[in-house]
């Protein structure tokens, strides 16, 4: 062993750790302020307030909205908002919804967790909105520092910590990692003074389960109007780019349940053949027959139905007797024609007499019922003169003619397509329905009662009509370039949703109602122009 | 050889060298062709609105289009005629276009025999559509496409030909269809061309009577009418292969007669087969030759209408000139009058012969002389036009014969400083046409704002529209005015024939002042006081006039006073008119600015009138009478209470309303009101008060009840009754009054008062304060009109 002297040094930069050393008490000093600093964060960003405990139990809605950052950005280019369909009230929401604030996304991504639960007692102004959110630790912990950002200032209600946001002119307040949004500051101060006993139980019992992108319960009050027909109803939405889908059950009234109730409806068959074609398409499965629909339907609209069949045409030049007489024979007539419809808009006649819709009503009658009562009447033999009031057939075509007195003008006619009879207004409409254009189409999961919108092509149909008369000065109020400009606007918005349908039913009280949206995509300069404006 | 005789036969072998300035004379060409028009069972026939759009259910004889080219070495002209009701704009302009190498547009004569069963489909226009059935473009481009065919056939075999023209004359086989004894054309014009054989290769015959015999029973079949019997008969009495055409004369009011007593088809069939006879007998005489022709064509702009939304603005007027016969082609069909007027126009021009062709080249409907205009004829009523329509088609024709710019007649002055203040005095001198210009000129802008803001508001809200019909069904978001106001202007001209016979001649002038167009103008005149866009209720439940009439004594030496606040919704200005027409009595009369007729007046005779109360134009109900128009009539025509009495009772028959009539009667002076309705009803007094409503036995509402009641127990009580204290009590009232309760409220115009037998009138006007103005007087001396 060698007796030379040895001089240890530590290497630079390493450390100190052994015991007994100084380098080695700082470590332990940093590992545990590290530890410390650990828990500190996790207490201080604890889960310790449920956002149960700050939604009122006595809102009149609840709505919640699931992974609302992450489409926002798809939400607010949606051809929804070109469509017109929105109202001008709510024109800023996509600028609204594309608007970051000057924070980056995963700011936001950590402040705004993937549901937001909305609710209020105002659903007409949503003045007391009330918006709540879990927020991540990452997000709980960069609020505590919201000193720093722009446009948020400190607020006191009495002991009561809140923000005012400046751009947004609302307020919120945080408890643990649970945020609250309202623009209403009482509204805020109302949820952090909460009573256990005055928040809801569970999110489940506020009709809140997390499942689709927008769902909540709305219980109306006799005020509002809807509240004078429904108790309450259960709404969801699903929301993209290209489609949107909207469901709701509204739990009817007793006295207006009780109107249908005496319907008997059965439930839906299912499946509903609908008219392939049209730019407007309502039809009708019932299982009961359309009198007692029509009939149901006059009483809860306090005979208005019967007053507008009155009303029209030839009928109002009858004395009160001969209407009763021929409001009876009508109603014979519809018991006799079965328990479905469809009605269709096919086109616009623009060479008629007098220009007007091609609308397709089409019924599956009782067939030994139908020939019954209105046995078609034998073929003239092709000279005589079609006069008279008396339904007729000429020739061969088979179509039956209603003559109103007007001629050729307006004459509906019916004719049989296998098993279904279709009337029209006009026996050249008879032509104008191909084979093709008749087709059925089957509503899958149908309703009683089904409507399908073509927005384009309505819009196309209509726009054929009005300018026809637009050309001879005859729409009220408009000329011929007004009318022109008007639907040179809407058919832009009519181009966003290929295709409108909605489906209504009713069971056990319950109206159901479900309507699916197909939508356009926006272009890029579209999604462009939408950023344009910046609130 | 005697060479005198020489040099002459020289001279006449050389003389048309020489005389034509060395041009060679081309030989005449001509070619004729049928084609046959079929159309399937349903298609809709034209011409008959009883059959609103029916189709055709079948083809009683062959329908043809037949066509006949003529080319003179310059003009090349085809003649067409097609068995269909007229040509629609859309199917010349094809023709027109089609036709680009064949012939230009302006010698293409493309004519319609005006049958009542051919097909109709082919015009685009909706008020056409009523008459013509729904629209089908295919079948205008078939049409448009066989008519070429027809002309490319006429001109493959066209040879060398020659061509003869004559007329007949006939008593038996026309008669005018709306009055008995009535004008009637009676001339068969025919042009005969044959080859250089001599054998007929078309014989055209001109007619004026309407081919729509086709028996109602039949009215669903196609048909030709009289004119395909005569293409029967006629191609049997000429040569084989020679094309009859038949050439529609201006028919207009002109039907056929049944010569024969025959019914049905059998009666069609001998008017064919007589007129072809006749023709033909015309056609043997005739001399023949290489004719020249020269063909005319302008297009013209149209007057304006009532309905100019609906009506073409423009149209074709044709002609040809055959050497001395001059055919003219009008795209209407005009009355017998028009016709017999455009060949004395012919011949002042120098022409031979002259036929008029009615439906060529296009339709404006038709077109009724003056004298037709009010008459309420079917031919009236698709007269779209105003009064001097056929004025204005022999203007053009000369121009167009001439070849010079149409004289338009000289536009009146309409510029005028129109009145700030709420009330006018003004006197009008002249005929009738010149004082309804001298007052439209004046008030012309408000004549308009009134038809603008009341008549058409009226007639847009529904509350005034044509009777019978689809009208009260009209969707709510279309505005029915552009169909509206032809059928609406229909109902009012018949009421100008039940007025004095100076009425139409003023409105038209006032018409032509305030550039209206007449119809337009007169139903203004004719309904501006009893219409009232929105709920007329209120306005017409309650007489528009107080009137009380003090009668003898109690009027003291006066004998008669007559005391009247006149009541007006609208803020109308006030106007105060002194007349001295050239013919009748001089008469004061107030009413509005936009108003010819009187509401209040009084003649230099003493007869003195007033409106006491209006009848409504009842939703969908017809128009009637205006009273205001039969008040003015009256000061002018009549000068006792008896003469004045006979003519209200002549003009109104089931109007409604209520009047005052004061004159010099056989027994002495005589003040009544009359209740107009079916028939007139007299109240009057021969001592004392006359009110103009009996409030004790009649049935008033409340506001008129109270005004009344104050009227008489201010007056009641006074033995006489004198003119100021009359004046105090009428101006009674208060700016505020809106309900009408007090004599003078603010509704209040004028308060006139009248002392007939003095011949003064004392008129106090609203005020700028809206309470009366002072009271002036006037009177009346003819001479003394300023």
């Amino acid at each position: 062993m060698s007796e030379a002297i040895r001089s240890y040094r530590p290497p630079r930069g390493g450390n100190y750790s052994g015991p007994g050393r100084p380098g080695g008490l700082i470590r332990w000093v940093a590992l545990i302020s590290l530890a410390v600093g650990t828990l500190w964060l996790i207490w201080t960003t604890r889960d310790n307030c449920p956002v149960e405990r700050v939604i009122p139990g006595n809102q009149t809605y609840y709505f919640q909205a699931r992974d609302l950052l992450y489409s926002r950005q798809e939400l607010a280019h949606s051809a929804l908002w070109e469509t017109g369909l929105v109202p001008d009230a709510y024109a800023q929401i996509p600028t609204w919804m594309g608007n970051s604030f000057g924070y980056p996304d995963w700011v936001l991504n950590n402040l705004v967790s993937d549901v937001c639960y909305v609710s209020g007692t105002d659903f007409v102004a949503f003045s007391d909105l009330l918006v709540v959110t879990r927020m991540s630790r990452i997000g709980a912990l960069l609020e505590r520092y919201h000193r720093f950002m722009d446009g948020i200032e400190d607020e006191h209600a009495g002991g009561l910590a809140l923000r005012r946001l400046e751009n947004v002119d609302g307020y919120y307040a945080v408890r643990g990692r649970t945020l609250i949004f309202s623009p209403s500051r009482d509204a805020i101060v109302r949820a952090l003074t909460l009573r256990e006993t005055d928040a809801i139980e569970t999110l489940e019992t506020a009709g809140l389960d997390g499942v689709d992108d927008l769902e909540g319960r709305v219980a109306f009050s006799q005020d509002e109007p809807l509240g004078a027909y429904f108790e309450q109803a259960d709404c969801r939405l699903d929301l993209a780019a290209t489609a949107i889908a909207f469901s709701s059950h509204a739990i009817l009234k007793p006295e207006w349940r009780a109107q249908f109730d005496a319907l008997n409806l059965p439930k839906p068959r299912g499946e509903m053949s609908a008219p392939e074609h049209g730019g407007l398409v309502i039809a009708g499965d019932f299982g009961v027959p359309l009198a007692r629909v029509w009939d149901t339907l006059d009483q809860l609209t306090g005979n208005a139905l019967q007053e507008a069949v009155v009303q029209f045409g030839p009928l109002d030049q009858l004395t009160a007797a001969e209407q009763e007489i021929a409001l009876s024979a009508l109603q014979e007539m519809a018991g006799v024609l079965g328990d479905r419809f469809s009605i269709r808009l096919a086109g616009f006649d623009l060479d008629g007499m007098v220009p007007m819709p091609v609308l397709d009503v089409s019924l599956k009658p009782n067939l030994e019922g139908f020939n019954m009562l209105l046995p078609p009447p034998a073929p003239t033999d092709g000279t005589a003169a079609p006069e008279g009031v008396g339904p007729f057939v000429m020739g061969e075509d088979g179509v039956t003619r209603l003559p109103l007195g007007w001629g050729d003008i307006v004459e509906p006619s019916g004719f049989w397509a296998g098993n279904d009879f279709h009337t029209v207004l006009h026996p050249y409409h008879v032509a104008m329905l191909t084979t093709q254009t008749m087709e059925q189409a089957t509503v899958s999961e149908a309703k009683h009662m089904f409507m399908r919108v073509r927005p384009p092509e309505l819009v196309e149909t209509l726009y054929e009509g009005a300018m026809i008369y637009a050309s001879l000065g005859m729409i009220r109020g408009q000329d011929e370039a007004s009318v022109e400009q008007y639907f040179a606007e809407i058919q832009q918005s009519a181009k966003r949703i290929p295709e409108l349908s909605a489906m209504l039913g009713y069971e056990d009280g319950v109206l159901s109602l479900e309507i699916r949206l197909a939508l356009e995509s926006a272009t890029p300069d579209q999604l462009a122009e939408s950023m344009t404006t910046e609130p | 050889m005697n060479t005198p005789l020489i040099k002459r036969l020289l001279l006449c072998i050389l003389a048309p060298v020489l005389l034509g300035n060395g041009s060679t004379v081309d030989a005449l060409e001509a070619g004729a062709h049928a084609e046959r028009l079929t159309f399937s069972v349903g298609t809709p026939l034209a011409g008959d609105p009883a059959r609103q759009g029916r189709p055709a259910t079948a083809e009683h004889d062959p329908l043809w289009i037949r066509c006949l080219r003529l080319d003179d070495g310059t003009t090349k002209i085809y003649l067409l005629t097609l068995d269909i009701h007229h040509i629609p704009q859309s199917l010349r302009e094809r023709v027109v276009a089609l036709a680009a190498g064949l012939a230009n547009k302006e010698n293409i004569f493309l004519t319609a025999t005006h049958t009542g069963n051919g097909p109709g489909s082919m015009e685009e226009s909706l008020p056409l559509r009523w008459s013509d059935g729904r629209y089908n473009p295919v079948l205008v481009e078939e049409i448009a496409e066989k008519i070429i065919v027809s002309m490319q056939g006429a001109e493959a075999v066209s040879q060398r030909a020659t061509v003869g023209y004559g007329t007949a004359r006939q008593q038996v086989l026309s008669a005018n269809a709306n009055e008995t004894g009535g004008p009637v054309d009676e001339q068969i014009g025919v042009i005969r061309v044959d080859n250089a054989d001599g054998q007929a290769i078309a014989v055209a015959t001109n007619f004026a009577a309407m081919p729509h015999m086709v028996p109602a029973a039949q009215r669903y079949q196609f048909s030709a009418d009289y004119p395909g019997a005569y293409y029967t008969a006629m191609e049997e009495l000429t040569d084989p292969g020679c094309k009859a055409m038949f050439l529609l004369g201006a028919g207009g009011g002109q039907v056929t007669a049944n010569p024969e007593s025959q019914q049905s088809w059998a009666a069609i069939e001998a008017v064919g087969r007589l007129l072809a006879g006749r023709a033909k007998e015309v056609a043997n005489k005739m001399t023949f030759r290489d004719a020249r022709l020269k063909s005319y064509y302008r297009e013209v702009q149209l007057p304006s209408t009532i309905a100019d939304a609906t009506m073409p603005s423009t149209t074709v007027l044709q002609a040809l000139e055959i050497d001395g016969l001059l055919l003219v082609f009008l795209p209407a069909v005009p009355d017998v009058e028009i016709g017999l007027a455009l060949r004395k126009q012919a011949s002042a021009l120098g022409y031979q012969n002259q036929f008029t062709v009615a439906a060529a080249n296009a339709y404006i409907g038709n077109i009724v002389p003056r004298s037709g205009f009010a008459s309420g004829t079917p031919e009236a009523s698709r007269h779209p036009y105003g009064p001097d329509m056929a004025d204005w088609l022999y203007a053009n024709v000369d121009a167009m014969l001439r070849g010079v710019p149409v004289e338009n007649p000289p536009t009146a002055d309409s510029t005028n400083t129109e009145s700030t203040s709420k009330s006018e005095e003004i006197a009008l001198r002249g005929d009738a046409a010149e004082r309804g210009r001298q007052r439209a000129v004046r008030f012309a802008s408000s004549m308009r704002a009134r038809y603008n803001t009341v008549v058409l508001e009226a007639v847009r809200k529904g509350d005034l529209r044509p009777v019978g019909g689809a009208w009260p069904y009209f969707p709510p978001m279309l505005d029915p005015t552009p169909l509206a106001m032809l059928p609406l202007a229909a109902e009012a001209r018949p009421m100008l024939q039940r007025l004095d016979e100076t009425v139409l001649a003023e409105v038209e002038a006032g018409a032509a002042a305030v550039a209206m167009p007449v119809d337009a103008f007169w139903l203004l005149q004719s309904v501006g006081a009893s219409v009232y866009p929105g709920d007329d209720a209120p306005w017409f439940q309650s007489p528009m006039s107080t009137v009380v009439a003090i009668v003898g004594e109690r009027a003291g030496a006066d004998q008669t006073i007559i005391g009247l606040n006149l009541d007006w919704p609208w803020t109308d200005l006030s106007v105060l008119t002194t007349v001295e027409p050239s013919e009748g009595h001089v008469y004061l009369q107030t009413g509005f600015d936009w108003q010819m007729g009187a509401f209040v007046g009084m003649n230099d005779a003493g007869v003195t009138v007033a409106v006491l109360e209006l009848d409504g134009q009842p939703d969908g109900g017809a128009i009637g009478l205006p009273i205001d128009f039969v008040l003015r009539d009256i000061l002018q025509r009549t000068a006792t209470y008896e003469a004045a009495l006979e003519y209200l009772g002549n003009a109104v028959q089931h109007e409604n309303g209520r009047v005052l009539l004061s004159g010099p009667g056989k027994s002495g002076w005589m003040t009544a009101v009359i209740s107009l309705g079916d028939g007139i009803a007299l109240r009057n007094v021969e001592e004392g008060l006359l009110f103009g409503v009996d409030i004790v036995h009649e049935g008033s509402d409340e506001a008129t009840r109270e005004r009344y009641q104050y009227l008489e127990s201010a007056l009641g009580s006074e033995r006489i009754v004198g003119v100021e204290e009359l004046k105090r009590t009428l101006t009674d009232g208060t700016v505020g009054d809106t309900e009408r309760r007090r004599l003078w409220n603010s509704q209040t115009r004028q308060s006139v008062i009248l002392l007939p037998q003095r011949g003064l009138m004392s008129v106090a006007r609203l005020g700028e304060s809206g309470m009366p103005g002072e009271y002036t007087n006037h009177t009346l001396k003819r001479g003394e009109v300023e």
